[in-house]
């Protein structure tokens, strides 16, 4: 047995990690023995440490040996680990221990940070059901699944990304669900990533999907468990990262957009009339405002004379173009939304009376909009949050839209929403067309599309991706 | 890299659109000035030729599961037939989107682009045909496949409309019959579309008992157009050569409705719609039959030499309705003549060598 | 040079992004200074079509005028012109609005009578051709000059709100007057006998004489254009009192008063509402009383044979009647109005109404040579051979109505 120098390690262990004011280290003399811990003061529970590991090895009489220590240490997570492993586990939160009558190092996570309770996501909330959310600490989140499924099927992968973070990522799925393949090459894409650091699950998404450079998200991503569980339930993959509450699922179709958590816990029929509605409120945001300026510069003749009418005398007195107005009148509203995100919640109330009296009233009565233009971007912007979620890319669109239907009217408004379309259905990833069920038409997932059947009545998993068992029920 | 394939559906829906083209909006009126009301009956002629077409398109698919129409003439006939066949194919479709382009053109200049300039419809129409035609065959399909509920809702919408304003039932069997082969002749350009699907054959997965689904697309696509037509020449009869926009015009008959106005723009919708995809279609079906012509070029060289032609062509040679209407009459049914008699004889000798293999 | 040449290749790879910088570059940013349609083009609503001195052609346009206001009143003017032909004319109409004229919204053409007496189809012909106006486009015919005519319906709108479109709307269903459109229009002088009939509303400057809706006298608000009637004071009202002229290739050849549409109406069965009146009718109940019914439902049944190479048309008529009003002096009526029904000698009464009403209005078409009823269309689809036999056997195949017997069966139903 190679004896160690417990304090020249020690020594050495500090110096590789730079001599960090938050590295401790003890060492206690018990017998022959010399025993050595060193650990980050900053990410242990140093009541564990005194009481569940300092302490037992302090008060041994006689020889102490590596295996009495592992005897003696009253905590859940011992392992041996090898000498290469010692600073990553120090930088997890763990206690090493070294005793100079063995070479063997003995680690016990004793990691300890605060961390919030799982509360309801801001980005989701919901009428009924559950208001749990993931939090930043993996280990909760893993809990908050599990929960959900007390069943061997559910399967947790670990390893870790980034190399100065080197942040735990978790891979979960259902065995016997999840197709194998796609969950191979998840696996495959996440252990390429040579990165210096993952902050956030948005780091992860480059590398995971076919087209880093698009507008549109290609990955699900999600606050909730209640989620993510039922995603697990349909044969999707979920990626868990540290530090993060945001869990991404894998494959991605834009149908999950449509859907929305309070759809399945209330009446089937009220959910699918609130996804028409959101489909309208979609189309809303995307070609109002964009067809109320083709409709001025090119189509006036499709007008009923009545609105015509309502138009011109409204624009009358106006000193801008319609382009210009419309373009002015959406600026507008995007830096109204804008502050609102940032103001502190005091000052919200203030913003939205200046926003509404500037906008909504000022503006038209000092003649530098008209009322008409300012209700058709009102409705695209409120539109807009039918579908938070694309909130971005339809914000985009809008703007791109805006541009075409000014530039050449209602040919170039269809046009672009063909082309949008055929550049959606050249999206593909892990095999999952991302127009899936619309296009390619699989009627069988249009029963939880744009209308919702009852849960009864979904036997099926989505046939949209892969899957290994597509019986969902009887 | 092989072309990835569209399902039987999507070719439906695609053969759906492309039935379509030329059909609804110009030749009705066309049609009547040579053969009165009986302009119709050249319609049915026609169709029967689309579905015959249809029909050897499935057999020949059927004996030929994973073979592209291409591979098969150089079996049968060698590569410089093939090439012959497919230059021919490709002036074909050429001259098919040339018309389609100038009939809509003058159809959106009139009623709702009013000062417009051409070019503006080519920097709409161009880019997006471009894109639909370099995607894979299956973006194509699915895409068509998602604008397929707004085209028939809103078709539905239009030949409803158009048949409320009917009252009169005019006589037929006026015109002879040589009259209605005269005006099919004469206007052989507007038909044989479906020649597409042979250009496509490697490109649609086929499994037994998918023919039905083509034929059903084709029949409903078929249906409508004959209620139009139907709408267009019981609502106008003796006023038929007036009216050169028919489905917008059978539309025109209502009056503003409860103050939505003009609701005949739904037909332009509905043909904007529809060009686009007849558009992308011919020009996906041109630069195939351009590649196996080169096959060493790239299909970019096929879209770039496309573009280039069709600008010059438009601006140089076919500026207005009446050099279209000339156009189409005197150059293109001697193009027609490859989808009406040299397709339909290659795939009847290929079924005869075919079956008497078999037989052997 | 690098860095460009890496830059473009990374905008290369989406040659769409290329696209719509293209687009926005040279039609976006002119877009920006573009103004919108409506502040271009000049809105028409009506048109209104005169005989200029010699050849020429007055044009009238009852133009919307946008005014920056709050309460979305509607503002119009009527601006006139004169050109060789109807487009010049409105052409220079365009030049004194400093506008090009839209004819998109246009709903009434209102032509002078003096085009009726010759060929009006030849003004019209730019009408017909310009694609912006709808074919339901209504068409009427004045005897007072279009212009003043645009002009009276001008102030009717701004003071009543009462749009001579709704009058012309409700025309088109009442039993007094008829559909006349562009199509209908066209139609009729398309069909074999070349007729049509065209809706004649006049100007009356009696406020008092039949049926009129009027508008109070104030200045039309065009001050300063020349082009515009401005600063003489109109009284005059408009007289829709259900006149039809009857048209023979384009050119009047009757004016038919609303008891003539009433009779053409019956025989045709296209309308939706109207009333029969019976004179000095005496049964059990009424005596010498005058019995006003509501026509609650028409519909007629035509059927053409040929009896020995003449032809003959069975018009079977099912009128569904209500009795709405009993002019009598000392009327008892002892029992309830409503569950009674009409009697028999009512009935009778009515059916010989109706017959003697469709004879005189056969009569009248007959008088013109005028097809409206579409005898010919009928005789034509159930027996061709026959009806060409019949034609030729014919001097003049215009007058063929002459020679078609006409058997009317009424049924009058009681609703």
């Amino acid at each position: 047995m190679t004896k160690i120098n417990v304090e020249r390690k020690i020594k050495s262990l500090k110096k590789e990690m730079h001599n960090s004011f938050d590295i401790s280290d003890r060492v206690l003399h018990v017998g022959n023995a010399t025993v050595g811990f060193i650990y980050l003061k900053s990410f242990t529970d140093n009541l564990i440490f005194s009481t569940a590991i300092y302490e037992p090895i302090s008060c041994f009489k006689g020889e102490i040996s590596f295996e009495e220590i592992k005897k003696l240490i009253q905590a859940n997570d011992i392992k041996e680990i090898k000498d290469e492993e010692i600073i990553d586990n120090v930088i997890k939160g763990a206690v090493v221990i070294f005793i100079s009558s063995s070479d063997k190092i003995l680690s016990v996570d004793i990691q300890k940070f605060n961390t919030r309770a799982p509360s309801e996501p801001p980005t989701s909330p919901v009428i009924q059901g559950p208001r749990e959310g993931f939090t930043e600490d993996i280990k909760t989140n893993i809990g908050l699944l599990r929960k959900r499924f007390f069943s061997s099927d559910l399967v947790l992968k670990n390893f870790s990304v980034g190399r100065k973070t080197k942040t735990t990522i978790v891979i979960a799925y259902l065995h016997g669900v999840a197709d194998k393949k796609v969950v191979k090459e998840v696996e495959k894409k996440l252990k390429a990533i040579d990165i210096d650091g993952v902050v956030d699950s948005y780091y992860l998404m480059p590398y995971l999907i076919s087209h880093p450079n698009s507008l549109f998200k290609q990955i699900g991503n999600t606050e909730k468990p209640d989620i993510v569980s039922a995603k697990l339930l349909e044969g999707r993959v979920a990626i868990l990262l540290d530090n993060t509450p945001m869990v991404l699922t894998v494959p991605f179709v834009i149908l999950e957009e449509m859907q929305n958590t309070n759809d399945y816990y209330t009446n089937y029929i009220y959910a699918s009339l609130l996804r028409f509605i959101r489909a309208i409120g979609v189309f809303l945001a995307l070609l109002g405002p964009g067809t109320y300026i083709a409709l001025q510069l090119f189509h006036y003749n499709v007008l009923p004379i009545k609105y015509l009418i309502t138009i011109a005398d409204s624009t009358q007195q106006i000193p801008f173009t319609p382009f210009i107005e419309i373009l002015f009148i959406s600026l507008l509203f995007q830096i109204l939304y804008e502050v609102s995100l940032r103001l502190p919640s005091y000052l919200g109330l203030a913003t939205s009376v200046v926003g509404a009296l500037i906008l909504g009233d000022t503006g038209v009565k000092a003649g530098l909009i008209s009322p008409p233009a300012v209700i058709v971007v009102a409705i695209a912007k409120i539109a807009l949050y039918t579908i938070p979620e694309q909130s971005a890319q339809i914000t985009v669109l809008q703007f791109v839209f805006l541009l075409i239907g000014a530039s050449v009217g209602l040919l170039g408004l269809l046009g672009g929403l063909i082309y949008i379309i055929a550049y959606l259905n050249n999206l593909e990833n892990f095999g999952a067309p991302y127009l899936a069920p619309f296009s390619p038409f699989i009627l069988s997932d249009n029963k939880d599309g744009f209308v919702r059947v009852d849960i009864k009545d979904m036997k099926t998993r989505p046939k949209s991706f892969k899957n290994s068992n597509i019986r969902r029920q009887k | 890299m092989k072309d990835k394939t569209m399902n039987i559906w999507q070719a439906g829906i695609c053969v759906f659109i492309i039935i379509f083209a030329n059909k609804i909006l110009l030749l009705p009126s066309l049609l009547y000035s040579i053969a009165n009301i009986e302009g119709m009956w050249t319609y049915l002629i026609s169709f029967i030729f689309e579905i015959g077409l249809i029909t050897l398109f499935i057999f020949v698919k059927r004996k030929y599961r994973n073979t592209s129409f291409a591979e098969l003439i150089r079996k049968k006939l060698g590569v410089i037939t093939t090439k012959i066949f497919y230059i021919l194919l490709c002036l074909f479709f050429f001259c098919k989107l040339i018309l389609i382009y100038n009939v809509t053109y003058i159809f959106f200049k009139d009623l709702i682009y009013q000062d417009s300039g051409s070019f503006l419809f080519i920097i709409c129409l161009l880019p997006i045909i471009n894109y639909l035609a370099y995607s894979s065959s299956r973006v194509l399909g699915r895409t068509a496949q998602l604008f397929f509920p707004i085209i028939l809702i809103v078709l539905i919408f239009c030949t409803v409309t158009s048949l409320i304003s009917v009252n009169d039932m005019p006589l037929f069997f006026q015109s002879s019959f040589s009259n209605v082969m005269l005006a099919f002749i004469k206007h052989i350009s507007s038909f044989g579309d479906t020649i597409f699907l042979f250009v496509f054959m490697d490109k649609i997965e086929y499994k037994k008992g998918d023919g039905k689904k083509l034929y059903f697309f084709a029949g409903l696509a078929v249906l409508f157009v004959l209620l139009i037509e139907i709408a267009f020449y019981f609502s106008y009869t003796y006023t038929s050569f007036m009216h050169p926009y028919a489905i917008f015009e059978t539309m025109g008959n209502i009056k503003d409705y409860g103050g939505l106005g003009r609701i005949d723009a739904v037909a332009v919708i509905l043909v904007i719609i529809l060009t686009y995809f007849q558009m992308s279609i011919y020009l996906k079906s041109f630069t195939i039959s351009f590649k196996e012509i080169f096959p060493k070029l790239s299909i970019n060289y096929a879209l770039i030499f496309f573009d280039f032609l069709f600008l010059i062509v438009v601006y140089l040679f076919i500026r207005n309705l009446e050099r279209t209407v000339l156009y189409a009459e005197s150059v293109l049914p001697y193009f027609s003549l490859i989808s009406f008699v040299l397709v339909p004889i290659t795939c009847i000798v290929f079924l005869i060598l075919k079956r008497k293999r078999e037989d052997k | 040079m690098k860095k460009l040449k890496k830059y473009l290749s990374y905008a290369f790879r989406v040659p769409m992004f290329i696209v719509l910088l293209f687009i926005v570059i040279v039609y976006g940013l002119p877009a920006l200074g573009k103004d919108a349609k409506v502040d271009e083009y000049a809105i028409v609503t009506a048109i209104g079509l005169d005989k200029g001195t010699g050849d020429e052609v007055d044009v009238s346009l009852l133009t919307f005028v946008p005014v920056a206001q709050q309460n979305f009143a509607e503002k119009y003017k009527v601006v006139k012109a004169s050109g060789s032909s109807v487009l010049e004319a409105i052409d220079y109409a365009g030049l004194y609005l400093g506008r090009e004229v839209g004819l998109n919204h246009v709903k009434t053409v209102v032509i002078n009578e003096e085009y009726f007496n010759e060929n009006a189809s030849v003004e019209m012909d730019y009408l017909t051709r310009n694609k912006n106006l709808a074919l339901s486009t209504s068409v009427i015919c004045t005897d007072a000059k279009a212009s003043e005519f645009l002009e009276t319906v001008q102030k009717m709108d701004t003071e009543s709100s009462i749009k001579v479109d709704d009058i012309i709307d409700f025309n088109n269903k009442f039993i007094y007057s008829t559909e006349s459109t562009f199509e209908t229009f066209y139609k009729g002088l398309y069909s074999k006998t070349k007729s049509s009939l065209v809706s004649f509303i006049s100007l009356s400057e009696d406020i008092d004489e039949g049926v009129t809706v009027s508008a109070s006298g104030e200045g039309s608000g065009g001050s300063g254009d020349t082009a515009t009637n401005s600063g003489e004071e109109s009284q005059k009202t408009i007289l829709n009192d259900g006149k039809s002229i009857l048209c023979k290739e384009a050119s009047k050849v009757a004016l038919l008063d609303n008891t003539g549409m009433q009779k053409l109406n019956l025989a045709k069965g296209s309308f939706d509402s109207g009333t029969l009146v019976i004179n000095n009718f005496t049964d059990d109940v009424f005596h010498n009383a005058r019995l006003t019914f509501d026509i609650q439902n028409i519909n007629i049944k035509r059927k053409a044979q040929f009896v020995n190479g003449v032809p003959v048309v069975n018009m079977s008529i099912k009128l569904y009647v209500k009795l709405l009003e009993a002019k009598e002096e000392d009327l008892e009526i002892k029992e309830n109005i409503d569950i009674k029904n009409i009697s028999k000698e009512a009935i009778n009464a009515l059916e010989n109404k109706v017959k003697s009403s469709i004879k005189d209005a056969i009569d009248i078409l007959r008088e013109y040579k005028c097809d409206i009823l579409k005898v010919y269309t009928l005789l034509n689809n159930s027996h061709p051979n026959a009806t060409k036999d019949f034609m030729k056997s014919l001097d003049d195949e215009q007058d063929f109505l002459n020679h078609v017997i006409f058997k009317v069966s009424p049924k009058i139903y009681s609703v």
